[in-house]
């Protein structure tokens, strides 16, 4: 709006000078335009137009792009979700349903494929501090920034009592993909690999402390 | 048309769904007849305990747990320990919700109870079923009177949503626009709409919903709502503002009216004078003039006059001619409107979210990924209202998420189709932070281009950037470089050295 004003004001003064010049002749006033031009220079762009291009035809794809509407498909995206029913290569589908009995069930089925070495403890912590550390704190105690800073309005749970150390991984990873109570479903931001890798650094790491107290 | 207004009738419709109540505060943890959750499953809820204990439960469950009450301390113990969140809703809210719970379980429950009511009727004795029957044809009188004021409602409803819907005349239209832009004041003294809801298009940024997005909105319903939500609005900020000022039913419907008709046209625009393009014109043919009276005319005698304004145009001239062209095919400073007036600032700084929660495949994807609707979700079933914007921008992710519609966002950054990036090498192998190419995204507002995106620009980071090419297997079929480098011909290796700027790296 401040902008919009202050190029109000310039064009009324512009105007006044274009009187003068007419009947004065003077050269000093087409100095002042001169000065005043070059101020303008910087203040006059349509922030919501790209500007022009050279060759659009070679800029804009002729096929459709990811996110690009599509006309062909029903629901209007390009991004299709694969064909219901079929499974991509090194993916295992989730079967659970978010239920106490699902949970349950997930937590006797599931087995952590990966091994606690250094590698996968680092990764773990690194997607830790991404995805789950924003809610649960980053020491786990249910601290994260969201709550403390009073946005998000239930108290996230605390990941390393004793009661959560002794759920099993399967049931962590049920809960990370489709979600338990307020928390939603990760299945779509966190990689298979990474969600074991973040509970086992959950399990390892990050309760240290608390591994240590119960000896 | 009008008469019937003024009487105050709009503003006692205000309603709140309790089917939406639901999704809203219970949905997350409790099902109706699909099997426990984290919380119990709530067909027959309202059999099982009185409506008066339900309602204090409801508002507080932690204080009827540590107060001691037997049944709060039963359920606590049965799920696990997991308190229920405490809700602020009113008691009315509470009622029509636990109404809701129960006509749903009705179907449920009538399928379970019907076999044993059979089998016990033979054991009811005759004076019980002579009351039931008196109790029964009580109920049935209610109910027809019931049904016959239902019938009388509709009626005038239906009266009133005829009459509202009758063709909105022009004069109707200016009254409304009067009342919103502020030239005929309110008679409630409500504060004037066009203080925070523009009509205009405005180039900064106003958090509060410009007056077509909002006719938009309410675009889908017919007059008699959209006025009955004017006056009593559902969000925190308007009810704010009209908490002791109520509009009057005549104002409401003037501004439906206005609202109603710019719809379709949008929103309008200050006329914009191509001013660049008439000074550049102006500055040419200054220069002319100037350049041919000094050679053929002279009528100015002062030779340097001419000299001076003939090389100042000269410059000015041949300096917008070079910007421009340098800016032909470059958006740096692109800053569009998007759909959802999302701030970066608000997420990454202050909430501190990472970029990778929600752009979640730069470490091994070309692309970074545009968040879907689920995403926002995530924080957002909970979050509801925003700190500048209120609810009505978080209104468009819940209503793009029930819909399964995405959003349209606009995309920023852009390359030309003919240019291969991928995020996964830079981000993940170079290790380059998100800053470094899309600016200080962090303090921004509303999200503009941070780089020209230019070859140039691409070419010259690659000559600064170092890489780390000792201890690295990946490199090690390098052994001119690794040889000059012990020789001491070569401080450091940089991208472009091991081809990071051939041309088929990006151009293929």
């Amino acid at each position: 709006m401040f902008e919009m004003y202050i190029m109000n004001r310039i064009n009324k003064i512009m105007s006044l000078l274009f009187i003068l010049t007419k009947k004065n002749q003077g050269y000093l006033t087409h100095f002042c335009i001169i000065i005043l031009c070059l101020f303008h220079f910087s203040c006059e762009t349509d922030r919501n137009k790209r500007g022009y291009e050279y060759a659009p035809d070679m800029f804009y794809s002729e096929a459709y792009e990811t996110y690009a509407p599509n006309t062909f498909f029903s629901d209007g995206k390009t991004a299709q979700p694969p064909v219901s029913g079929s499974i991509p290569r090194h993916m295992i589908p989730h079967q659970y349903p978010k239920t106490s009995e699902g949970q349950r069930l997930a937590g006797l089925e599931l087995i952590n494929p990966f091994e606690a070495n250094e590698d996968n403890l680092s990764r773990g912590k690194v997607e830790y501090n991404v995805f789950c550390a924003n809610c649960h704190g980053i020491d786990g105690r249910g601290d994260g920034n969201l709550y403390t800073s009073g946005k998000y309005p239930s108290e996230p749970p605390s990941l390393i009592t004793k009661e959560m150390l002794k759920m099993p991984d399967g049931e962590y990873y049920h809960i990370m993909t489709v979600g338990s109570s307020i928390m939603g479903s990760f299945a779509s931001l966190i990689r298979p690999q990474d969600k074991w890798k973040i509970i086992l650094y959950i399990k390892n790491d990050l309760s240290l402390e608390e591994i240590n107290n119960i000896q | 048309m009008l008469n019937f207004l003024g009487t105050g009738l709009l503003s006692s419709f205000a309603q709140t769904d309790p089917a939406e109540l639901f999704d809203d505060y219970c949905a997350d943890c409790h099902s109706i007849g699909e099997g426990d959750m984290k919380g119990p499953d709530l067909l027959g809820v309202e059999r099982k305990y009185n409506e008066d204990w339900l309602i204090k439960f409801i508002r507080s469950a932690k204080t009827m747990i540590s107060s001691g009450d037997k049944k709060a301390v039963d359920i606590w113990e049965k799920y696990n320990k997991s308190k229920m969140p405490d809700t602020n809703l009113s008691e009315l809210e509470i009622k029509s919700l636990i109404q809701y719970i129960g006509n749903l379980n009705k179907n449920k429950v009538e399928v379970i109870t019907s076999t044993p009511s059979n089998e016990n009727k033979s054991s009811v004795s005759n004076s019980t079923n002579q009351k039931i029957e008196n109790l029964n044809s009580k109920i049935d009188k209610y109910e027809t009177e019931l049904q016959n004021f239902e019938k009388k409602i509709d009626l005038i409803l239906e009266y009133h949503k005829k009459s509202f819907s009758a063709r909105i005349t022009d004069e109707e239209i200016n009254r409304g626009k009067e009342l919103f832009e502020g030239d005929r004041p309110f008679t409630n003294n409500v504060p004037v709409c066009v203080t925070c809801h523009n009509t205009f298009k405005i180039d900064s940024l106003n958090w509060n919903p410009s007056a077509h997005d909002i006719a938009k909105v309410l675009s889908n319903r017919d007059n008699m709502e959209m006025s009955t939500i004017i006056i009593n609005p559902s969000s925190n900020k308007m009810k704010e503002v009209l908490k002791d000022n109520k509009l009057t039913d005549d104002e409401s419907f003037y501004i439906t009216a206005f609202l109603q008709s710019i719809v379709k046209p949008g929103l309008k625009e200050h006329k914009k004078i191509p001013i660049k393009l008439i000074l550049f014109i102006i500055v040419c043919i200054l220069m002319f003039i100037s350049f041919f009276d000094l050679i053929f005319t002279k009528i100015v005698k002062q030779k340097w006059l001419n000299i001076t304004v003939c090389f100042v145009t000269a410059v000015f001239i041949g300096n917008t001619i070079i910007v421009n062209a340098r800016n032909i095919g470059l958006s740096k400073g692109y800053t569009p409107i998007q759909p959802i007036k999302f701030s970066h600032k608000i997420h990454v700084k202050e909430n501190k979210i990472n970029c990778i929660f929600c752009h979640n495949s730069p470490e091994f994807s070309i692309e970074s990924g545009i968040p879907s609707t689920n995403v926002c979700m995530n924080c957002h079933n909970k979050i509801k209202s925003g700190e500048m914007t209120g609810q009505f921008e978080i209104n468009k992710i819940k209503k793009s998420f029930k819909n399964k519609k995405p959003i349209e966002w606009i995309k920023i950054h852009n390359l030309p189709d003919h240019v291969f990036f991928s995020h996964a090498q830079h981000v993940n192998v170079g290790k380059i932070e998100c800053q470094t190419c899309h600016g200080a995204i962090d303090e921004m507002d509303i999200t503009s281009q941070h780089a020209s995106l230019s070859m140039g620009w691409c070419v010259k980071c690659h000559r600064e950037s170092e890489v780390q090419f000792e201890n690295n297997k990946y490199y090690s079929n390098h052994k001119e470089l690794h040889n000059d480098l012990k020789l001491g011909k070569i401080n450091n290796v940089t991208a472009d050295k091991i081809g990071a700027n051939d041309c088929a790296k990006c151009h293929y």
